[in-house]
């Protein structure tokens, strides 16, 4: 399910069609880069970890956030720091297949960070 | 009266860096930049707020002759439209001064570079950063001209010696870690 948020207007934002986030969380993200000036786009890419005897995909990664100048990718989980068991394996997976990727993961720790550095709101 | 060392959005915990350490620390780093910049003339630049308490000990510590400035952004107030300003800009030209950006804290490194690309545009003859406190856990920006470091911290919010939170415990003389605020609820939960 989508967010509905406010419908921001974004600056720095490179992507063709309109960002729907998956949470608040992304979209504050997506706030914080766009009041740097920092351009980005919302999930461009997606890499794919394994496919079946038919060539089905079976399991892709899809980074939240791509930064063009710094070539870097960002994934953003909420989830609790024993629950990203999953996500870790997957990050490890695209770092052995696409070793030229370069993919950063924000758990919910550094969003706290970040939430506390920029007074985020994000209970409304 | 004291202050209170407790806020909704956090408690000043155990200190991390006692005055003495940081002392002993911002003096090698004039020393190391004196070293770096004898005969530049530098201008040390420092945001306003948190990095105030450092600059004044790091100009005190720095034995060759500079200048000092200050800017002021805009905090970020949820994203609001138009991105990041100065309230305050420098007072002096840059044009061909060799610049050295004094930071309390390069975490994401957004600040750092937002700082660097807006005064590269005043066509100084160098930019380059000293920052007290590294905390390189979160960097999105790797470029950035981080030339000296006072120390690398734990990933940990940490206040006094000019670090504030929601302007409290800036005038602490230690640097102490500040307990987190887990996210509410609401943040995490798709709409």
């Amino acid at each position: 399910m989508q967010v509905r948020d406010e419908s921001p207007v974004f600056q720095a934002y490179c992507g063709n069609t309109p960002p729907r986030f998956a949470n608040r969380i992304e979209v504050e993200c997506a706030k914080i880069l766009d009041y740097y000036g920092v351009p980005w786009d919302y999930e461009p890419q997606s890499f794919v970890l394994e496919r079946d005897a038919e060539g089905r995909v079976v399991s892709a990664f899809t980074p939240d956030f791509y930064l063009p100048e710094q070539n870097l990718f960002i994934e953003v989980t909420v989830m609790k720091q024993s629950l990203v068991t999953r996500k870790n394996r997957k990050l490890r997976e695209v770092h052995r297949l696409y070793p030229h990727v370069r993919v950063k993961l924000f758990y919910r720790r550094d969003i706290e960070r970040l939430a506390q550095r920029y007074r985020l709101r994000l209970a409304s | 009266m004291a202050e209170p060392r407790r806020s909704e959005n956090g408690d000043v915990g155990h200190v991390h860096l006692t005055r003495d350490e940081i002392a002993a620390r911002v003096a090698e780093l004039g020393a190391e930049i004196g070293r770096e910049y004898g005969g530049l003339d530098p201008i040390l630049v420092a945001p306003l707020k948190s990095s105030v308490v450092f600059l004044a000990d790091l100009t005190r510590a720095l034995r060759i002759p500079h200048t000092l400035d200050v800017v002021e952004l805009a905090p970020y107030t949820d994203g609001q439209s138009g991105g990041v300003r100065l309230l305050k800009d420098v007072d002096a030209p840059l044009e061909g001064r060799h610049v050295l950006l004094v930071e309390d804290v390069v975490d994401t490194g957004l600040t750092l570079n937002f700082l660097c690309r807006t005064l590269a545009l005043r066509a100084p003859a160098s930019i380059a950063a000293v920052t007290l406190l590294d905390r390189p856990y979160r960097r999105l920006v790797d470029e950035l001209p981080l030339r000296f470091v006072g120390f690398t911290v734990p990933d940990e919010l940490f206040a006094g010696y000019g670090l504030g939170l929601d302007e409290g415990w800036r005038a602490l003389p230690d640097l102490h870690v500040v307990s987190s605020v887990a996210l509410p609820r609401a943040a995490t939960e798709a709409a």
